[in-house]
């Protein structure tokens, strides 16, 4: 009803506002006061959401069969309960790792696999074909709409050729719109700050303009809720609709959209590109996690009054249900507010295509054409940054012609929402990878390929295939009877499996192929170094510790030096990179970028530390500017860890190895010391037998051989082997004695004794000794009692040999010897003085060994065994006490013993 | 971050009772062809539960008033 | 002409007993009681026969015998080395140093006079 013009005019105007609205927002971020950062925006950002399908489409949906339309917006209001847990993560990994798509974020994931980014890309293409479609279609048909009314039947018969198709000439200002919104320039973070301004402004445009809608048909071509609802009986075919009977596909269905929606609200490339790459502040999703629901909610209100009112107002099968939105009030002449619909529903299709072309046209470019470009032209490093703008370019309009294309094809014969729940199912293969690869590490590149290929080739087959039947490309044979009659392989009853409508047929299988995929390759099949690596950064990205992190960007000549010195040490890499450059001729300015040879060069610096496999690694991470850390490196270095461990192992065990032949050798020479020691006083012993025996033997023989000796020398060769005999005795006894004490047999009788008895009767042994000699004896011994207890025998004997050696050594008629008792609190104290020629220093250390005896050459050869004193020193030890000597040469000698008391 | 685990495991907590509110069988309990104040009950009911829904979260997920760790004078104002 | 004996050990009575033996024997008979005292009796007059112990002070009968075999004027003194110690390696290193015989102590008075004798080329 409506001349063209006008329709054109207002749609013009209404896109030249969002495109200023765009530019004002691109000048303000540039000015870095950003009017996007606030979750407000960023909710209604993805609110884009709602395309032409919600804003046409599911009045359409509810009008046939009820409440079949709900599920897309309850799976993702279901799935934004999450968002604070899933979303979040992949927000960070993606603000952390720099990803600027969905297909990136793929191949970052999985090592970073050009291989996975050209597949999403092409999959992400080929799905959203039907999406972009359908907004063709709804823009085409409600121009249409407008401009014909109520002339339906040119609505439904227009066949025109393709140069005035009113959807080609969308197409084309779709195309024209989105490259100026979005390849003015290219940013590094790839994000729009324009574009999510209008299409906020969008969001809100199209809320109000379908509430307007549905309060015009409700309280005012009705009189409210209940009156409208109060028609329904009356009318047969309604009375299914308010309930689920009228769903085909039944509880099954529902459960199967709500799933498809959840995914598809996180997996669409323009939902990614929103919800992710286009997200300023994480939290933001604080809010839009319920914020976005509301919006849901509200935006869908007053679809089943509108599509209960259109089926009541028009008779079936005349309109498209698709457009009740429209026809309803311009049934009633209103021809403002009809616009204003008009343009809230111009809105919801041209955010949608806008964002989706410049989603996908950023893939193209970054994640299939740049890779391909780059191989090939391997050899030089051409710029190429000019080349990207055109690229983009030119990918949006393929995208967008490839849309048109399918509309002309195939998107006639369906309705719209049919369309989109086929780039649903198409999204939804995106998310097994992502989820699956966000939680589980030992998710892989082989895994996830074959799980995108296979549910890819599976929804092509399910969903895609059977569209060209029905759209007359294909015999319908086709669907009917299978490929070449094979009833198994009928695309809506893969393997017989008929229970379920066509869309739960389609994710049933494509789910299973590309999960069961993705999960048994990734279990059979081992990642390399950098999946390892990158598994570990996504999934570990909330425990990230700021560690040593490499390097972003380019490689400058500082940052290779400052890698290789990580592992060989500082020293060696200067040493290293210093050399390189006098071998060249060359200056390394550390602040320029490293060449290709230095990289080369580093690489195999590297690969001495730490092999050369991991060496690849640590330097094309460098150079290709990824962030890596260090601990991450390290950690998967499984085979050098382990051998690290092994020869740290060996390095133990050959210390310990060292150590104990040290101890070994000590503890042999100790032997040996006391070996000879044992050695010595075995010979010394059996010398000091020895000679009384020999003595005793000659003059044995001698007198037994000689009768005719005198008297006198009878006499005194007798009383010589009576001496020696004597000597042998106590000689024999003493080692006997030292031999008992040395292991410890010795058999002690401790009693109660009286020391001055002891001093008495030791005395009276010597008595002789004194005569003889005429040696002069004091005694200094206390009046009281002095009491120890010890055995009697021994301490008596040890006083006797101090005595006796004091005898000895003092000069026959001027040897004084005196005996000193003492006492204290705690012991007893003895001291024996002779004044007899005293004892050397150097001897008075050795004076208490086995054997020793005093070397007077004057007086020859002692007539003791030098065993007396060692024997004291025992005993005395064995009671606790001590025994030492006090010497001046020349003036005497005084033995000390100290006993404690009781 | 004990906090926020259990947060998470409130939201879980809130998606699965959100998925059985909204589908077979609990659903079916509702689907009958009744009008209650002239809208049709199943209507009413994926309303409802849909406004109950995006209310927990929203409840779950408000965010709390941060407490200033290093002062010791005055407990943090605002709710809780 | 009657030949000399020095007789060298640490134990006086066992050089008394030796003496008593040498001079039954028919030798002269002079006495030390350690290697020091015996170089010197041997320097003051040659013995033909040295009676050496080996466990003396100062200096033991090895050095004694080292020191005498090592002087062109003295050594063709003969030396019976005699000592209390009964292993073998010590009669070989008596040997190896030029005794020419070598009596563990205690000794038969038999054996000792008979010794002698022979070292002497007295039988």
């Amino acid at each position: 009803m409506l001349q063209e013009w006008v329709i054109l005019l207002v749609s013009i105007c209404y896109l030249g506002t969002l495109f200023a609205i765009a530019y004002y927002a691109d000048k303000r971020a540039d000015a870095g006061r950003s009017i996007i950062s606030n979750p407000y925006i960023y909710t209604l950002s993805i609110a884009v959401y709602c395309t032409a399908w919600t804003f046409y489409g599911s009045v359409g949906r509810a009008a046939g069969t009820g409440v079949s339309f709900l599920p897309i917006y309850i799976g993702p209001t279901l799935m934004a309960s999450l968002w604070w847990i899933i979303l979040r993560k992949i927000i960070r990994i993606a603000k952390v790792y720099r990803v600027t798509s969905i297909a990136d974020f793929i191949a970052s994931r999985y090592g970073k696999s050009t291989l996975a980014g050209g597949l999403v890309t092409i999959i992400a293409v080929v799905g959203i074909m039907p999406y972009i479609s359908l907004q063709l279609k709804a823009i085409s048909t409600s121009f249409n709409v407008l401009h014909h009314y109520p002339a339906l039947e040119s609505i439904k018969q227009q066949k025109t050729t393709m140069w005035n198709d009113t959807a080609f000439s969308v197409a084309m200002i779709l195309a024209a719109f989105s490259i100026l919104f979005g390849t003015r320039n290219i940013d590094a973070t790839e994000r729009h700050e324009g574009m999510v301004a209008a299409i906020a402004f969008e969001s809100i445009v199209k809320l109000i303009a379908f509430s307007a809608a549905g309060i015009y048909v409700t309280f005012i071509m009705f009189d409210g809720p209940d009156d409208l609802f109060s028609w329904v009986p009356h009318y047969n075919e309604l009375s299914n609709l308010i309930v689920m009977d009228a769903l085909p596909g039944g509880y099954t269905n529902w459960f199967t959209l709500t799933f498809l929606s959840m995914m598809a609200i996180m997996f669409l490339p323009r939902q990614f590109q929103v919800l992710v790459v286009e997200n300023v502040n994480e939290d933001h999703v604080r809010k839009a996690a319920w914020l976005f629901p509301l919006y849901l909610l509200l935006i869908n209100i007053f679809v089943i009054p509108i599509a209960m009112a259109g089926n009541m107002l028009f008779p079936e099968g005349l309109i498209d249900p698709d457009i009740f939105v429209l026809t309803l009030p311009i049934s009633e002449n209103q021809e403002i507010l009809t616009i204003f619909i008009y343009l809230g529903g111009l809105s919801a299709a041209t955010g949608m295509v806008i964002i989706a072309t410049i989603a996908l046209s950023t893939m193209v470019c970054n994640d299939l054409v740049m890779p391909v470009l780059l191989r090939m032209q391997s050899l030089q490093r051409v710029d190429l940054s000019k080349a990207l703008l055109t690229i983009r370019r030119g990918s949006i309009i393929l995208v967008l012609l490839l849309g048109y294309m399918y509309f002309r094809l195939i998107g006639e014969s369906y309705t719209l929402v049919s369309m989109g729940l086929v780039s649903f199912t198409a999204a939804a293969q995106f998310a097994p990878p992502i989820l699956i690869g966000i939680y589980w590490k030992g998710a892989n590149r082989k895994g996830a390929i074959c799980g995108l290929l296979a549910g890819f080739i599976m929804w092509a087959y399910t969903l895609v295939l059977p569209s060209f039947v029905r759209s007359g490309w294909l015999p319908t044979s086709f669907l009917e009877n299978g490929p070449f009659g094979l009833e198994l392989l009928i695309p809506y009853k893969l393997l017989g499996l008929d229970m379920f409508d066509p869309i739960t047929h389609s994710v049933f299988w494509t789910m299973l192929v590309n999960i069961g995929s993705l999960v048994s390759i990734s279990l059979l099949s081992r990642q390399n170094a950098i999946e390892r690596i990158q598994a570990a950064l996504f999934v570990d990205v909330f425990s990230q510790v700021k560690d040593t992190r490499i390097w972003r960007g380019t490689a400058l000549v500082a940052e290779l030096k400052n890698l290789i010195a990580r592992f060989v040490g500082k020293k060696k890499a200067d040493k290293a990179f210093s050399d390189y450059a006098k071998t060249r001729g060359i200056y390394l300015s550390e602040r320029v970028q490293a060449d290709a040879s230095l990289v080369e060069f580093a690489e195999r610096q590297l690969s001495g530390a730490i092999g050369a496999a991991s060496a690849r690694v640590m330097v094309s991470s460098v150079v290709e500017g990824e962030s890596v850390s260090l601990h991450e490196v390290m950690q998967i270095l499984d085979e050098t860890s382990q051998v690290i461990e092994y020869s740290h192992r060996l390095e133990e065990k050959s210390k310990e190895l060292e150590a104990a032949t040290l101890e070994l050798q000590a503890v042999n020479t100790r032997l040996k010391e006391l070996d000879r020691m044992k050695d010595e006083f075995v010979s010394t012993v059996s010398h000091e037998l020895r000679t009384p025996l020999t003595s005793v033997r000659a003059f044995s023989e001698i007198l037994h051989d000689n009768q005719d000796l005198s008297e006198d020398e009878r006499r005194k060769f007798l009383s010589i082997i009576l001496k020696e005999s004597e000597r042998l005795t106590r000689l024999t006894n003493q080692i006997l004695d030292l031999a008992k004490f040395e292991s410890g047999k010795t058999q002690w009788v401790m009693e109660r004794v009286e020391l001055s008895e002891v001093v008495t009767e030791a005395l009276d042994s010597v008595s002789q000794l004194f005569l003889e000699k005429k040696i002069e004896l004091t005694q200094k011994v206390p009046h009281e009692s002095v009491f120890i207890r010890a055995d009697r025998d021994r301490i008596i004997q040890v006083v006797i040999n101090l005595i006796s050696n004091a005898v000895k050594f003092c000069e026959p008629e001027n040897g004084k010897v005196t005996v000193h008792l003492t006492k204290n609190r705690t012991s007893i104290r003895m001291d024996v003085t002779d004044n007899g020629p005293g004892i050397p220093n150097s001897e008075q250390k050795h004076i208490f060994e086995k054997f020793y005896q005093l070397q007077d050459l004057n007086k020859g050869k002692p007539g003791g065994s030098g065993l007396g004193l060692a024997i004291c020193q025992r005993i005395i030890k064995y009671h606790g006490g001590k025994i030492w000597v006090k010497s001046s040469p020349g003036v005497g000698a005084t033995f000390s013993f100290t006993l404690p008391k009781f | 971050m004990n906090k926020s685990s259990s947060l998470n495991e409130r939201l879980v907590f809130i998606l699965i009772i959100g998925i059985l509110a909204l589908n077979y069988p609990l659903m079916a309990i509702i689907d009958k062809p009744v009008f209650l104040k002239g809208i049709p009950v199943l209507y009413l009911y994926l309303f409802f539960i849909w406004s109950c829904f995006i209310g927990l979260v929203a409840f779950t997920l408000r965010k709390n008033p941060r407490p200033k760790p290093l002062s010791k004078k005055t407990p943090p104002p605002g709710k809780l | 002409m009657t030949k000399n004996i020095l007789v060298a050990d640490d134990a006086p009575n066992v050089v008394l007993s030796v003496e008593f033996l040498m001079k039954q024997a028919g030798y002269d008979v002079r006495t030390a009681n350690n290697g020091e005292e015996a170089l010197l009796a041997i320097q003051e007059k040659k013995p033909d026969l040295v009676l050496l112990d080996v466990m003396m002070p100062v200096r033991d009968g090895y050095d004694v015998c080292q020191a005498i075999k090592a002087d062109p004027d003295m050594k063709d003194i003969r030396i019976i080395m005699l000592t209390a110690k009964g292993r073998p390696v010590e009669k070989e290193k008596g040997i190896a140093l030029g005794a020419d015989e070598y009596i563990t102590k205690p000794f038969s008075t038999k054996e000792l006079v008979e010794k002698v004798r022979i070292v002497l080329g007295d039988t």
